[in-house]
């Protein structure tokens, strides 16, 4: 029956009807690059291309995002007193960045415990209507890892510097971490959000030797499927036109039929 | 006994149809194809490789626990001069691809993959909060009244954390359904927040409203 209505709808209204916009999660010819610190004990500097650009970095701190011309970037991470960065800890490594993307650069331990650095890209792609997506990242000095979700293993044998991801439907849920095919929870539980068109990142950061063990976590808008149309009325109520709307008629109708069906009851119970 | 349960059947199912008829218009929007948003930019678009210096402080956080919980969603729409009060709940997209509405024109439906009132990952885009004009239970739904908004009216959202954002009306716009362009309304990054309903003439053979109207509201004391 839609069919047939659509039918008598002129082509260009649908052409119009069609510019469902998605919306861009990352500002036009840009790229978007946030920073993790997720080595423990150890306040640094950031140096960006030789200039000083976080200061007194912590441990468990989330920089940015910032909004930054697509190319290449070189880091270095000094330790929190250097005049420069001309003996980094860390680095210097090399952010290749491309535009419309979403990164998120950790600093980190590796499985053996030693500093690194790894470069993530964060999923933008629309997830669907009524989902969001998790997103979880090793990056601590631990052995691979299972993730659960209210109470069921999800994520199997996650190992640093690996991530896994889903979409779910929107919701909170129970997340925790343990030892891959153990039960006992190295992190967590903890409850998790998952909002819509939203990228939810989980970082289990620090060193399971050093009793350090964390959780961090980010989130970054992804891009949505927005809609075609907003088709906001029933009756014709609230029409410009002087026409009798569809509402009024009915009303109507059921008062002339209410009123038969009464005159009728009163002459049965006659 | 029985003849006063007859009428009452025909109404139920007079107003379901009248309900569903609502579809027509949203349907248009499954033919339609949704840009494919997932593929990465090809290599070309990738420029040189350059070094522009990092402008301005760089926002620090601590990346704790508060970026997995739930965020803030509005719960009500308050707009005094208009007589608007009205509870809103979150909505997505429909089968159509149309905007998903609350069946009653007395609720408000809060689009969620557009922007946050309260803040968060999305809190930079435009909010969308739509209602139906009319619906067959209630007439005239609250959202009528939109047309008659003036700039400077005050918009209330009301959070579900207790808090309160606070608009003021900037225009209004009403127009055809063939020419608005939706993407400004829910994929611009202004903190604007736009209400959506019906107007203008009705189309009795596809049962929809022609135009769509518009209000434009931005944060109370923003510059403008």
């Amino acid at each position: 029956m839609r069919t047939s209505i659509l039918a008598g709808i002129a082509a260009g209204t649908l052409l119009a009807a069609g510019t469902a916009a998605p919306a861009l999660a990352v500002d036009d010819g840009k790229a978007e690059l946030s920073v993790l610190h997720g080595v423990p004990d150890l306040t640094v500097d950031v140096y960006v291309d030789g200039a000083l650009t976080l200061d007194d970095f912590a441990p468990g701190d989330l920089a940015g995002p910032l909004e930054l011309d697509p190319g290449t970037y070189s880091v270095a991470i000094t330790a929190a007193d250097a005049a420069d960065d001309s003996d980094p800890v860390l680095g210097p490594v090399d952010l290749p960045l491309e535009e419309g993307m979403s990164y998120t650069a950790v600093a980190h331990l590796d499985e053996a415990g030693d500093p690194t650095a790894s470069l993530f890209t964060n999923d933008l792609t629309a997830p669907a209507s009524g989902e969001g997506r998790l997103t979880v990242r090793h990056v601590a000095a631990a052995p691979a890892v299972d993730v659960w979700a209210d109470g069921d293993v999800v994520f199997e044998s996650l190992a640093n510097p690996d991530e896994v991801m889903a979409d779910l439907p929107v919701g909170t849920y129970e997340a925790a971490v343990s030892l891959a095919g153990e039960t006992d929870p190295v992190l967590g539980p903890t409850d998790v959000a998952i909002e819509e068109a939203v990228n939810t990142i989980v970082y289990a950061w620090g060193s399971a030797e050093g009793g350090s063990l964390a959780v961090a976590a980010q989130t970054v808008a992804t891009h949505a499927d927005m809609p075609g149309a907003v088709s906001a009325g029933t009756q014709g109520l609230a029409a410009d036109d002087a026409g009798i709307p569809a509402g009024v008629v009915v009303v109507a109708g059921l008062v002339l039929i209410a009123g038969a069906l009464t005159t009728r009851a009163v002459l049965v119970r006659r | 006994m029985r003849t006063g349960r007859v009428p009452s059947i025909g109404t139920a199912a007079v107003l379901a149809a009248l309900l569903a008829a609502c579809a027509p218009a949203e349907g248009r929007s499954a033919l339609s194809t949704v840009p494919d948003t997932s593929a990465a930019p090809s290599p070309e678009t990738i420029a040189a490789v350059t070094a522009p210096t990092i402008v301005g402080p760089v926002p620090v956080q601590r990346a704790d626990a508060a970026a997995i919980a739930q965020g803030p969603a509005p719960e009500r729409l308050v707009v005094d001069r208009l007589g608007i009060d009205m509870p809103v709940i979150g909505v997505g997209l429909d089968a159509d691809g149309g905007m998903e509405l609350p069946d009653s024109a007395e609720t408000a439906g809060w689009f969620r993959a557009a922007g946050n009132p309260g803040g968060g990952p999305r809190g930079d885009g435009n909010a969308v909060l739509a209602a139906h004009v009319d619906d067959g239970v209630v007439g005239l739904g609250p959202f009528a009244a939109l047309r008659d908004a003036r700039p400077g009216d005050r918009v209330r959202v009301d959070l579900d954390d207790g808090r309160t954002v606070a608009y003021l009306v900037d225009r209004v716009e009403q127009t055809s359904k063939r020419e608005v362009d939706l993407s400004v309304a829910f994929g611009a990054a202004e903190r604007a927040l736009v209400l959506v309903t019906c107007g203008g003439r009705w189309d009795a053979d596809v049962r929809h409203y022609e135009d769509n109207v518009l209000v434009w509201a931005y944060p109370e004391g923003a510059l403008r």
